[in-house]
């Protein structure tokens, strides 16, 4: 059935502006941003002052190094030239989610060649609810979703002229962006496995490029984090994240989290379109997209990659295979006698897909970002303590303590080339739950502490008002307003 | 006949042409790998650093000065332990006494790396193997972390690889003069090291089987090295030690991770993708492949076949590098792509392993430091890093509670376990047993132990020697401590 719209670009444009125009309204509703932004927000004024991103931070865990690929602070930092750095924050990730629409229409359109198909596709992963919970995420995960599917659109085109250039340059940024594309990679390998047992040809182009594509990264990343595979092992796939935490990062699969994340009808479209692709109607270019879902799928089962991230992966891919469906099942009702009501299918799959997930989206949720109070305190510690001062806060507050206090803290949320760190999470959780004062004192004279930052938001989710041991004699309440602030007075175990 | 003249005499200059062509190339690749293989050594002594990286070198020069003036020992002088006398001792030993200076052996490394490179290419060639494959091999072995290693330091696995090679060329080889000699060389490298003995004695025998030799051939070179080794050890009184053994670990295989002697990653994936090719091409030669790889997966539990697989590895690389080169590939974009990947796979191999070599220790400080140690009257054990234990018996001239070789002691786990539970000592009635028992008189701490033991805050040993009265500060200075241990009761009043 064919949509009479205006022109296909006017209205991709206009799906654009209008996912971006949700997105930044639902970001700038928010106060602040995610606790993790704090990070990114740092690498990219690091990268203002000094041109590099921050390898040797004196501030997080009181001294460590950072290893992380730099391109998406230095797109952060460019944006900051011509705007403050945290409005640049809260708009370029939501650009380039908002941009993710573009990439999957021009995906799918190239698979099913139906304008329809498409456009329903990109409402889908623009209208997704994980993509959604990204909004006040400053994530490198915006510029590295975007540099995937554009890398595995420019593969499926590789026959044509400049697509090779086109992937190779993607895959070269994406590098830069982030380790994430080894997803992709292995999927394109999984994808030369089913066409060898479909008995399909294998394009030598394809193989090529994969196979390129595939040592290029491997040699980037070994090079890029040998120093934490020699510390960490193997377990560095994991991040070094402390075990308590382990849990909460990298989730079991439950059937209903990825109705919640993908929403009900992409899920079901897309596993049609598994189905269909499997048994019935041969695409090779469905068949990447195919064994991408597969590989994401296979990554999070074996929860190689956080939860939420992994799930973003998945609900894209079946974005892209729901136009498969919607393609296939308009030329089925085409052949039969309801042919003259074939526009209705897609309408009817739009309304349901918005009644199904577009009030989910409304739904005042939580953003987990520090209420002002806290804000307002770390500003405070900033002005009025000394510069190589040690604040102790939550493990999420970390990066909050070094951007807005300007001071060095004992943990964060990035726990890469920590030692110890099992033991240093409980530390810091002793300290704020322990009721003996000789042992806060002796482990806050381990981690050579100056200050206890009391965030409103730990108050809240400790169920306390107050440090229980804080006496006059050893600590003395430095500023009190909605969160506290301890300043530790020399006293020795 | 005119015409055959004609013929002959167009083909002679074609082939002067081609002779030339390979001479120069093949005075090319020397050039390359004398300059290469002295580059870690001009680098080290440009860092006012002796020449000589931290490990094996020093012990090996120790013996050799031992065996100088002592002539035979069975036992190590300093430590006590049992010493195996060797052919490679006696060598250096000849040398010092000829020169009276450790200096020569800053070029004896490189030349013993050298002549392996030269007779990897010979033995290359003599097994039909076209000379520009040997070329490509001998130049891709240059940049192997184990080769940069023996060829950069007094190393016995280098000794090892080059009587090996030796004794294969030799010994494949139809003149009788020839093979006298590589039974000499074979018999040699038996009384040197019985791994690399068996392993030179594996690939002869793989190479005669190969080739469809006569296996007799091999008896008598066979008999008489097993005779010499036999009646060495009886001799002696010792049973042999099988050296070079390990647990599998990443830290301990790969050169990128820090393994002294290890492969690169990059090289192992070069040399799977040859692996895969040479395994598809000839199948009655398939067996030969299996061998290799049970040769490359033992290599990860033993360091000297590790040195032995590197060769073998060097020749699958060149085999990947040359299809990869001479391939029609439909993108000349990702042709030009990996080509430069595997370039930069060969130099950043190249360059992670000297940057190790010139790196480690030992620098000026550390020198004087030890020294320092030597000046120190008194005998006693020092308790040092187990990797400077080599250093410190060499330059201070004292035993150590650990060092490279202690892992073939029987007494190891003791020993470790010990030095583990003094190093993270608080209190001196803990730690004061063990000092007792092993006779320890100094603690030698160094910026490298601070930061990977104790994290750079004075906990443990450090904090321990730092305010215990049953220890003296002797040596301070660029973040290198000498503690010296005393019960507080006999401690000398320093000046």
């Amino acid at each position: 059935m064919k949509i009479k719209m205006p022109r296909e670009k006017s209205l991709l444009a206009l799906l654009f502006l209008a996912v971006l125009g949700i997105r930044l309204f639902l970001a700038f509703q928010a106060q602040g941003l995610d606790y993790d932004a704090y990070y990114a927000l740092r690498q990219a004024e690091h990268i203002k002052q000094a041109g590099t991103p921050l390898f040797n931070d004196p501030l997080s865990y009181s001294g460590r190094i950072f290893v992380a690929p730099p391109l998406f602070y230095y797109l952060l930092a460019g944006f900051s030239l011509i705007m403050p750095l945290e409005l640049a924050a809260k708009i370029l990730p939501n650009i380039l989610f908002s941009a993710l629409a573009i990439v999957i229409y021009l995906i799918v359109k190239h698979i099913t060649k139906n304008k329809t198909a498409a456009f329903i596709s990109s409402l889908f992963s623009a209208a997704s609810p994980i993509l959604f919970e990204t909004i006040s995420q400053v994530s490198v995960y915006s510029l590295s979703l975007f540099l995937i599917f554009l890398l595995s659109y420019s593969f499926l085109r590789l026959e044509e002229k400049g697509f090779i250039a086109l992937s190779i340059s993607s895959a070269i940024l994406l590098l830069l962006t982030h380790a994430s594309v080894f997803i992709l990679l292995v999927s394109f390998f999984i994808y030369f496995i089913i066409l060898r047992l479909e008995k399909q040809e294998i394009s030598k182009k394809e193989l090529e490029t994969a196979v390129f594509l595939f040592f290029l990264t491997l040699w980037f990343n070994i090079l890029l984090y040998k120093k934490a595979f020699s510390l960490h092992g193997i377990i560095f796939i994991w991040q070094n994240i402390p075990a308590p935490l382990l849990s909460s990062y990298f989730q079991d699969i439950s059937f209903f989290g990825v109705i919640y994340a993908v929403g009900i009808i992409p899920l079901l479209l897309g596993v049609y379109a598994i189905y269909h692709v499997s048994f019935k109607a041969r695409s090779r270019a469905a068949v990447v997209f195919i064994s991408f879902a597969l590989t994401s799928f296979i990554i999070l089962w074996l929860k190689l990659l956080p939860f939420k991230k992994g799930l973003l992966f998945l609900s894209l891919n079946l974005a892209i295979l729901s136009g498969v469906s919607i393609k296939s099942i308009t030329l089925s009702l085409a052949k039969t006698k309801l042919s003259k009501f074939n526009w209705a299918f897609p309408a009817a799959i739009i309304i349901l897909f918005t009644i199904a997930t577009l009030p989910l989206l409304f739904i005042q949720q939580e953003i987990p970002s520090p209420p002002t109070e806290d804000i307002e305190a770390l500003e405070w510690v900033a002005s009025s303590t000394g510069n190589r001062s040690v604040v102790l806060g939550d493990v999420k507050e970390g990066f909050l303590i070094n951007y807005v206090a300007q001071r060095k803290n004992v943990a964060d949320s990035n726990f890469l080339f920590i030692k110890e760190i099992n033991q240093r999470y409980d530390d810091i959780n002793r300290i704020f739950n322990t009721r003996l004062k000789s042992e806060a004192l002796r482990l806050l004279n381990k981690y050579d502490v100056d200050y206890i930052y009391l965030s409103s938001k730990s108050m809240a989710e400790r169920n306390m008002t107050e440090l229980f041991y804080a006496e006059k004699d050893c600590f003395e309440l430095v500023y009190d307003k909605g969160a506290k602030v301890y300043e530790l007075l020399g006293c020795g175990v | 006949m005119k015409k055959n003249k004609t013929a002959i005499e167009k083909k002679e200059p074609i082939q002067k042409d081609i002779w030339y062509k390979k001479k120069n190339f093949l005075l090319a690749s020397l050039v390359i790998i004398c300059l290469l293989l002295a580059l870690p050594a001009i680098l080290r002594l440009y860092h006012d650093k002796p020449a000589f990286p931290s490990g094996e070198s020093y012990y090996n020069l120790r013996m050799a000065t031992h065996l100088r003036d002592s002539g035979f020992i069975t036992q190590d002088p300093l430590q006590g332990t049992e010493y195996t006398p060797n052919p490679y001792h006696y060598t250096l030993s000849f040398l010092l006494a000829i020169f009276n200076s450790y200096s020569v052996f800053w070029l004896i490394s490189p030349l013993l790396g050298l002549a392996s490179a030269l007779l990897f290419f010979r033995l290359l060639v003599i097994l039909g193997f076209g000379w520009r494959q040997a070329i490509y091999s001998s130049l891709v072995l240059i940049v192997t972390p184990a080769f940069i290693v023996i060829s950069t330091g007094l190393y016995l696995s280098g000794w090892i690889a080059l009587w090996s090679l030796l004794s294969i060329i030799l010994l494949i080889s139809e003149k009788n003069v020839s093979r006298i000699f590589g039974t000499i060389c074979l018999a040699v490298l038996s009384l040197s090291s019985i791994t690399g003995f068996i392993i030179s004695l594996a690939i002869l025998l793989s190479i005669y089987a190969a080739s469809k030799r006569n296996l007799n051939a091999m008896i008598i070179p066979m008999l008489t090295s097993l005779a010499a080794a036999t009646a060495f050890y009886l001799f002696l009184g010792q049973a042999p030690k099988i050296l070079g053994f390990h647990a599998f670990g990443f830290n301990e295989t790969l050169s990128l991770l820090g393994a002294s002697i290890g492969f690169d990653l990059f090289l192992l994936l070069i040399f799977t993708v040859g692996f895969v090719l040479l395994w598809g091409k000839i199948k009655k030669a398939r067996l030969i492949h299996l061998a290799v790889l049970i040769l490359v997966a033992l290599s990860f539990f033993n360091s000297i076949v590790r040195v032995f697989a590197s060769f073998v590895l060097s020749y699958y690389c060149a085999i990947a590098i040359m299809y990869l080169l001479n391939r029609k590939w439909s993108l000349e974009l990702v042709k030009t792509g990996i080509m430069l990947l595997v370039l930069c796979s060969l130099v950043f191999s190249l360059a992670n392993q000297v940057n190790m070599v010139v790196s480690s220790q030992p620098d000026s400080q550390m020198i004087n430091a030890l020294i320092s140690l030597r000046e120190l009257e008194g005998p006693g054990v020092v308790l040092a890093d187990p990797g400077d234990g080599f250093l410190v018996e060499f330059y201070a001239n004292k035993s150590v509670l650990l060092d490279g070789n202690s892992p073939l002691n029987d007494d190891y786990a003791i020993r470790s376990q010990a030095s583990i539970e003094l190093l993270n000592s608080v209190r001196i009635i803990d730690a004061q047993p063990l000092l007792e028992e092993y006779g320890i008189r100094y603690v030698l701490i160094t910026p490298l132990m601070k930061q990977e033991l104790w994290n750079d805050n004075e906990r443990g040993l450090w904090f321990l020697s730092k305010n215990s009265d049953s220890f003296a500060k002797r040596y301070l200075e660029n973040s290198i401590e000498i503690r010296e241990y005393k019960p507080a009761a006999q401690l000398p009043v320093p000046g």
